[in-house]
């Protein structure tokens, strides 16, 4: 199946891939790794981390490929996971953060700070950076929201699949992500 | 789009209210897309690979059943012995 990659639907896949033939999931790996990788990247701004957490990612995919019911959505399943992954590392960063400003006070940012000299590394364009900078200074579910509609261009119910969110609190995390991102863009621009 | 601080023609800073959101949505949008490292495939079907080779051959002798769950504490411990201290215990308390 791996050869003829794309005559194959992702439940047609799975369904291999259940049957014992694992060398398969190879073509889930290929067909989602760049959407998932761009998506984590732009949840927490880090390469490597972004790139490690993808790979978690695929990893629980393939092991809860079992769980994987053929009505959902594999699209959503897979960013499902991809989210959960993503927020409990922010979360595990925010620990971090918060005990590490007790043992050194006045070095906040830290990882961020790394996480930008990186990302500076790859893109030099400056308005990159600026919205870049704002967005990691947002709420994680506003930005989660904001990635999900504008960057990876879903639908509202798309989002919801991949959340498990209402409509109507994706509408409004987005509303406030847009406005709190041109709040922390114009105090960028003030301090800068 | 490079922002020069100095100039007024930067176009973030001197747009403001709906413009400035709608240039920044678009920033959003256009953020740069980055590569998934050339080995990235490989690597995560090695690590399947790694996985299932545990799942297969170190996780059964791992995995208890809830019988082995609830009285592998109590023998190790002893639970003849622990019931005999509480008795005992209790005894010299009223004594």
């Amino acid at each position: 199946m791996a050869e003829a990659q794309n005559d194959f639907s992702d439940d047609d896949v799975v369904r291999s891939v259940r049957e014992g033939h694992v060398r398969d999931f190879e073509i889930l790996v290929e067909r989602y790794k760049r959407k998932i990788v761009n998506f984590i990247h732009k949840m927490i701004f880090d390469y490597d981390e972004a790139q490690s957490l993808a790979q978690d990612t695929f990893i629980k995919v393939y092991q809860a490929i079992p769980k994987y019911n053929s009505l959902d959505n594999f699209q959503s399943f897979i960013f499902t996971i991809a989210q959960n992954t993503t927020l409990n590392y922010i979360k595990k960063q925010k620990h971090i953060q918060f005990f590490s400003s007790f043992l050194s006070p006045g070095e906040e940012n830290n990882h961020f700070r790394a996480a930008d000299n990186q990302y500076e590394l790859m893109e030099k364009d400056q308005q990159d950076e600026i919205v870049s900078t704002a967005l990691k200074k947002i709420n994680e579910n506003q930005r989660l929201a904001l990635i999900l509609k504008v960057y990876l261009d879903f639908s509202y119910q798309q989002i919801a699949e991949i959340t498990g969110w209402s409509i109507p609190k994706i509408e409004t995390l987005i509303s406030r992500a847009k406005s709190n991102l041109k709040k922390q863009v114009h105090h960028i621009l003030k301090i800068s | 789009m490079d922002i020069d601080e100095d100039s007024d023609m930067n176009p973030i800073e001197n747009s403001t209210g709906l413009e400035l959101l709608e240039q920044v949505m678009a920033g959003v949008k256009e953020l740069p897309e980055i590569e998934p490292r050339p080995d990235f495939t490989r690597q995560v079907m090695f690590n399947i690979k790694e996985k299932e080779k545990l799942g297969r051959f170190v996780f059964p002798s791992l995995i208890l059943t809830p019988f082995q769950l609830i009285f592998s504490p109590f023998q190790k411990l002893g639970l003849q012995g622990i019931l005999q201290g509480i008795y005992f215990t209790r005894n010299r308390e009223k004594k």
